[in-house]
């Protein structure tokens, strides 16, 4: 149905006239003033909206980041004889032999 | 976009009043105060008659309308200009008027206004309208919230049953069924008047 036809226009009529807020103009210069000297307090919801605007894409990249770091596959911490002690005899060279070790005997660089 | 008051006028014009009012807002939008001044006087009428709809109280409803320009004018950099601007405003608008009613005690009136007259009507056309309106708010008075707002929004100011549906954040199913129920509960009040 259109919605022009649709409308209860004496009703309408009637109503706008008992709501009629009178002095526009008045009110405009007020909002005027008050734009131009108070400082404007946000309202509640807008506040709310506006950190939640920021807040949920902000916990949203913070939960992602969390699940890839615990989805990272961990890695066993080196063993510190394997890491400086190479050869296949353990480290029984540095004891044994008469010669200081070479950087191969102490480090186990692949 | 909506002119003034909703009385929307046809074809070419209102594409012309249209222009003008994306004009107005291109200029607010760019930090333009008087341009805001003017898309202000082309609404204030209907944020002040919804704002008087929902909180009643007119002292009430002027605080709640001057808070929600005042909102509009720093959020209007969210405004999308490829929307009709008055759903917008009147979002502000009512949200505002709903954030006024939560933080302060809705004073409601009790009181039978000293204006009307009692039982004489007289012949005199203009207290018949000045009684009439008056039948008007009390009977708006004991309407539900939701019922007031729509009524108004939709046979007052002229918008759809979607855009309503925005403005109010209720379901456009939601909408038609309050504006029936406030239509037929105003009608009665409007009946009842006129054979007494």
């Amino acid at each position: 149905m259109n919605q022009e036809q649709d409308r209860d226009m004496e009703l309408g009529a009637a109503l706008k006239r008992a709501l009629d807020p009178g002095d526009n103009r008045a009110f405009v210069s007020r909002v005027l003033t008050r734009i131009d000297t108070a400082p404007v307090a946000p309202l509640f919801w807008d506040l709310l909206a506006s950190w939640a605007r920021r807040g949920v894409p902000a916990a949203i990249m913070i939960a992602a980041l969390t699940a890839f770091l615990l989805a990272l596959p961990r890695q066993p911490a080196a063993n510190l004889e394997d890491t400086l002690v190479g050869g296949t005899d353990g480290g029984a060279s540095l004891i044994t032999s008469p010669a200081p070790p070479g950087t191969g005997t102490v480090v186990n660089t692949p | 976009m909506r002119p003034p008051d909703s009385q929307r006028p046809p074809g070419s014009l209102r594409k012309q009043i249209d222009k003008v009012e994306a004009d107005l807002v291109r200029r607010a939008m760019s930090g333009d105060r008087e341009a805001f001044g003017h898309i202000m006087e082309r609404y204030a009428g209907s944020a002040r008659r919804l704002c008087r709809a929902i909180l009643r109280d007119p002292e009430d409803a002027d605080d709640a309308a001057q808070d929600a320009f005042l909102s509009a004018w720093v959020k209007l950099g969210q405004y999308d200009p490829r929307r009709p601007l008055g759903p917008w405003l009147m979002r502000i608008v009512a949200n505002a008027a709903k954030d006024r009613r939560r933080r302060r005690e809705v004073r409601r009136t009790d009181e039978l206004s000293d204006s009307m007259p009692s039982g004489e009507a007289g012949p005199d056309r203009e207290t018949d309208r000045r009684m009439l309106e008056e039948e008007l708010r009390n009977a708006l008075d004991e309407l539900p919230d939701r019922y007031r707002a729509a009524v108004v929004l939709y046979d007052v100011e002229g918008y759809s049953h979607a855009e309503i549906a925005k403005i109010i954040g209720v379901p456009e199913g939601t909408v038609r069924s309050d504006v029936f129920h406030a239509r037929r509960m105003l009608r009665q009040a409007m009946d009842d008047w006129k054979e007494n």
